[in-house]
């Protein structure tokens, strides 16, 4: 029986190893796990980063409300993508521009779900001539279609 | 149609059911198994889908990837809630019995036909239909167009 481990955010498959669990604080990631074996994970051990849903206030509410509590859950990787994608939109819901850098991170995501929703935190900030730069590469550049379009849109203001 | 209005064009890009449900039906970790959707014909997508944005706060406006979820199944009369008397007519929901079902019906009757059942309202085609409806003196848009922000028209 292959062990498997079930923190919040983690979640082993195919160890071929022992591997010493050790989560020392909240921020316990793939690295400090990694870090934790006393041999070498092999090629084929797997990651699999596993993230609960989102069951909290919603993140307009968090974003008018508590933005640094939706920025923290943005930045400490808490989120899958199918809820960081509507965090990011809601994200240009906050007033300063304490969340710009975030979406600028996020409008690199891997992800095009999440491009897409920085796409749509970014328009509420078209002016600035930053998102301007970032919108205008992303309707260019980005490989989703969608995201382009997004972009396209966002910049038409 | 039972046209079911976007929330993410990337998600219907990937045709993943993953994905679909957990963007486009679920709200806060819960799966929509009452799904709105809007009973109308082709050439009202772009009326409904403007109506669903303006309802919905939705600013700036934006274009919409929708779907059209008409399968034969029984819809459910559902006053909408958009504030527009179209649409809060034209609402209806797709009740699905549990998430193995709404995944049934999106990768046997829906994702085989993604090309033909998406309906893209652009966000020019929702503006431009704001300015008709007002120039029209239609009174919901009227009032709508008066109290929101100059990113609609």
């Amino acid at each position: 029986m292959i062990p498997v481990i079930y923190p919040p955010e983690i979640a082993l498959t195919e160890p071929i190893c022992q591997v010493r669990r050790r989560f020392d604080d909240e921020d316990a990631n793939m690295s400090s796990v990694l870090l934790s074996t006393f041999r070498e994970a092999a090629p084929e051990v797997r990651f699999i980063q596993v993230v609960p849903d989102w069951k909290g206030p919603s993140f307009e509410q968090l974003a008018v409300e508590q933005p640094q509590l939706l920025l923290a859950l943005v930045l400490k990787g808490r989120l899958a993508e199918h809820d960081l994608t509507f965090a990011a939109e809601a994200l240009g819901r906050v007033t300063d521009d304490s969340a710009l850098p975030v979406l600028f991170a996020l409008a690199r995501d891997s992800s095009r779900l999440v491009r897409e929703g920085a796409v749509y935190g970014l328009a509420r900030h078209v002016r600035n001539t930053d998102v301007r730069v970032v919108l205008t590469r992303m309707s260019k550049e980005d490989p989703s279609p969608g995201v382009r379009t997004a972009a396209v849109e966002a910049l038409d203001d | 149609m039972l046209l079911r209005v976007g929330r993410r064009k990337t998600a219907w890009e990937l045709k993943s059911v993953d994905t679909i449900i957990k963007t486009e039906f679920s709200t806060r970790g819960e799966i929509e198994l009452n799904a709105s959707v809007y009973l109308v014909d082709a050439k009202d997508v772009t009326r409904a889908v403007a109506e669903h944005a303006a309802g919905n706060g939705l600013d700036p406006p934006r274009g919409f990837d929708n779907v059209d979820l008409e399968c034969g199944l029984a819809c459910h009369a559902s006053p909408g809630t958009t504030g527009f008397s179209f649409t809060t007519e034209a609402h209806r929901e797709l009740r699905f019995s549990d998430e193995q079902d709404l995944r049934s019906f999106l990768e046997t009757r829906i994702l085989p036909e993604i090309g033909t059942r998406r309906h893209v309202a652009s966000k020019a085609d929702i503006l431009e239909y704001a300015k008709k409806r007002r120039a029209e003196n239609d009174p919901e848009w009227v009032n709508f167009l008066a109290t929101t922000s100059k990113s609609w028209p």
